[in-house]
């Protein structure tokens, strides 16, 4: 009940802001919950967003107000605002989970928004229609391999080994890696989205095959789509992870909470498996304090495999709410943010104004820009739309940055050394899926609870039988017959 | 009516409090409605009155939770525990407090007892995950540096609950001594210094006269604290947890966050929401009844 009258009282807090917003004579809102500003808490001086502003409207010839995100979850903001009268008329979201609120983009994109349609790869427009032809958002991401594994050179030189290319060499990798230094540990992230799917994403398809954005595969056997946890080899993924684990190879904290930057800035990280940001953001801001430390991508075959799964692009996306007065202007603003000719609008939402803010070093797609430091200029990017992977067309003059933007512009997409799942270019419906199997969630935690006590030992793999039933028994059936039903109508 | 002309100064000091409860805690109480309805909620207020009825049905997608019984025992074990260890802290760390004659050395332990309150569970999460890492965390190296044994306490069920309790004593035990440093300073001395005549020490002073003195402050601040068994601590929980402690973590809050806020299923968490409010009715009705019996100051 606290936290009805507390969505209900937000949702009117919000109502009143928005309300005001729309007052002021803006053509439209955008609730920046791209990730750009995610930490950048302390925000923009108000007087040099006030004037970016004005320099946004000169070059867009359209005015947009943003709003920040100031919840810790911003989804659960994009949420309350919605549910407002004054909702937000630009957002980012997994279309097929709002759809419902949304405005079909067939006819805007046409008008005004040829920019976009060059700059984005034609194969992530397919994540973006509905059954009946609608483009329903514009796709924030493309197919990607961002578990890879990374290794450390520095470690590889001194045990005079060369670049591991399987698991047993990865095995072999650690073993020599803790006979330098026995600190020396394996990171991944087992906590993010359901909890369990990125370790099996980084590791899993080397031991069954791969699997989908919703953890499953077809079984040939009967042609239905089952989870992961169903598939040949996943037992020896299991025996795999908790191997490593009694080896004392993983890092510990793997399976609980703990803060990346501090990780790895411990200089301890022999090996990386979890999300490639990690590698390409965090460690360039932190390896002056471990001299000779360099981390290298890899490509690593398991016995069905690469070892890694390829991402697809998936539903997330730019979407406008059906509600927006000013639809036009809208896409108008992103045929701006992402033409296909310039990079001006984009590197102006994310740095600020040109002259002031950052400057050119050469134009053009790509373009290099000298940046300065965000402290410096006050404006985080309130204005700036990420958009993968067109934000690799701006490359920054400045090497904490230069690694991120270089593996986003070349090494991202490369999708030859990770196994491809069977639904790359299908787009799920998630939310129908949800409301098809009332027990998705419990069993998310039932797998995610389970394969975390399979990795560290504290459920022997013996037992996986057992889990298996304890999955029937949540309602994996209905898992099976809503992801199945919905292959079946999209293949159709 | 002549009463309340006579007194309306009073009843105009009340004015705002009695409007903010009217439009924020009583008006609210209409959207209970939504916990019997399909309601999406991007359908405005409109959406609120065409929703089909649906019945006790989100009440029943919970209770046929796999993890009901789970998310329940938790919740209880979780706030239990914290009651029995967070309620007295405050209590004991007043009346030692009141047993500090230095007025400086008083005003400075109340201070940094006082600032973890205002420290969110955002940062405080933050430090304690700093402090419990197994690499580079000041407490677990410390422990590894004396028994050998580099133990993920974050992730160990065994912990995770002790780690809860301990870091909500430490938040609040400063905060919640206020009132009843403030109930003790209405003591009369006069009893204080009878039982010194009498010969009674600083224990027996305390057992005796203090604590009885404050016996209905301790009455009624324990109902407040049954009120809200079900109130486990959502932020500090959610911050903190991942799937190897779901077992002991797991409360109906971060149930309802998983399953109702996020995929935006708000039926289904008003309808969560609505089951608590009536177990914590029902909780802080009986414990009233009973403090009432036994002699003491309820609610009402």
């Amino acid at each position: 009940m606290k936290k009805l009258l507390s969505t209900i009282f937000l949702s009117l807090v919000v109502s009143l802001f928005t309300t005001s917003l729309k007052a002021d004579g803006h053509d439209f809102t955008i609730f920046n919950n791209s990730g750009l500003l995610q930490f950048d808490g302390g925000g923009s001086d108000p007087e040099v967003l006030s004037r970016v502003e004005e320099h946004v409207v000169k070059l867009s010839g359209v005015r947009p107000k943003v709003i920040v995100p100031s919840m810790q979850d911003s989804t659960e903001q994009l949420n309350l605002l919605l549910a407002s009268d004054t909702p937000p008329d630009l957002f980012q979201a997994n279309w097929d989970k709002y759809s419902s609120t949304l405005m079909p983009l067939n006819d805007l994109l046409a008008k005004h928004g040829e920019g976009i349609m060059n700059s984005v790869p034609a194969s992530s427009w397919q994540y973006m229609t509905d059954p009946d032809g609608n483009i329903m958002g514009i796709p924030r991401t493309a197919a990607t391999s961002p578990f890879i594994t990374w290794v450390r050179q520095d470690i590889l030189d001194q045990a005079g080994l060369s670049m591991p290319k399987t698991i047993d060499d990865l095995s072999a990798y650690m073993a020599a890696a803790q006979k330098i230094n026995p600190d020396y540990k394996a990171g991944t992230i087992s906590w993010w989205w359901n909890g369990w799917e990125q370790p099996a994403y980084a590791f899993g398809a080397g031991f069954t095959g791969g699997m989908s954005e919703n953890g499953a595969f077809i079984d040939a056997t009967d042609g239905r789509v089952k989870p992961f946890p169903l598939m040949d080899g996943v037992t020896d993924y299991l025996h795999f992870m908790n191997d490593w684990h009694n080896k004392g190879y993983w890092y510990p904290d793997n399976w609980s909470k703990f803060a990346e930057p501090e990780v790895l800035r411990t200089c301890n990280i022999a090996m990386w498996s979890g999300w490639y940001s990690r590698m390409t953001i965090i460690v360039p801001k932190v390896e002056s304090n471990c001299p000779g430390m360099k981390y290298v991508r890899t490509s690593i075959i398991g016995p069905k495999g690469y070892i890694a799964t390829t991402r697809p692009g998936g539903t997330n996306s730019y979407v406008i709410n059906k509600k927006a007065k000013n639809p036009e202007a809208i896409m108008k603003y992103l045929n701006w943010m992402w033409n296909d000719k310039s990079i001006e609008g984009y590197a102006t939402g994310v740095n600020g104004i040109e002259g002031e803010h950052w400057s050119y070093e050469t134009k053009g797609i790509p373009g290099v820009v000298n940046t300065k430091d965000k402290a410096e200029t006050k404006y985080v990017g309130d204005f700036g739309l990420p958009l993968f992977p067109y934000e690799g067309n701006m490359q920054p003059n400045d090497s904490l940055w230069a690694k991120h933007f270089n593996y986003l512009g070349a090494e991202l997409t490369y999708l030859d050394d990770s196994t491809l799942p069977f639904d790359l270019y299908m787009a799920w419906d998630k939310g129908r899926i949800a409301d098809e199997v009332p027990s998705l969630g419990d069993i998310h935690r039932m797998i995610a609870e389970n394969f975390t006590a399979f990795y560290t030992g504290e459920r022997s793999i013996d037992e996986y039988d057992a889990f298996l039933s304890e999955l029937d028994d949540a309602g994996m059936q209905d898992w099976i017959n809503a992801m199945t039903r919905q292959m079946q109508e999209s293949w159709n | 009516m002549k009463k309340i002309w006579k007194f309306r100064f009073y009843y105009y000091l009340a004015l705002p409090g009695l409007i903010y409860f009217f439009i924020f805690h009583y008006i609210p109480m209409g959207g209970a409605l939504i916990a019997f309805k399909d309601i999406s909620p991007f359908d405005g207020l409109e959406g609120f009155f065409d929703a089909p009825w649906v019945g006790l049905k989100h009440f029943e997608r919970f209770t046929s939770s796999v993890y009901f019984y789970d998310v329940i025992e938790n919740t209880i074990i979780i706030s239990g525990l914290k009651i029995l260890f967070g309620f007295p802290a405050p209590i004991i760390f007043a009346l030692l407090l009141n047993e500090v004659l230095r007025m400086s050395l008083k005003r400075v332990m109340q201070t940094i007892s006082y600032l973890p309150h205002f420290i969110s569970w955002v940062v405080t999460a933050g430090m304690i995950t700093a402090l419990l890492a197994t690499s580079g965390g000041l407490i677990t190296e410390t422990i590894n540096d004396f028994t050998g044994s580099n133990i993920n306490f974050l992730g160990n069920k065994d912990y995770f609950v002790s780690i809860l309790v301990t870091s909500h004593v430490w938040k609040t035990i400063g905060w919640s001594s206020i009132i009843y440093l403030a109930a003790m300073s209405s003591i009369d001395p006069a009893l204080y210094e009878s039982a010194r005549i009498d010969g009674a020490n600083r224990l027996q002073m305390a057992w005796h006269i203090t604590l009885p003195s404050i016996s209905f402050v301790i009455v009624i601040m324990f109902l407040f604290e049954i009120g809200h068994l079900l109130d486990a601590g959502f932020e500090q929980i959610l911050l903190l947890y991942s799937p190897g402690v779901y077992k002991v973590a797991d409360i109906i809050d971060t149930f309802v966050y998983r399953e109702g806020l996020l995929a935006l299923k708000y039926s289904f968490a008003a309808a969560v929401g609505l089951f608590k409010a009536v177990i914590a009715f029902v909780l802080l009705y009986t414990a009233n009844k009973l403090a009432n019996k036994l002699g003491q100051t309820g609610l009402w």
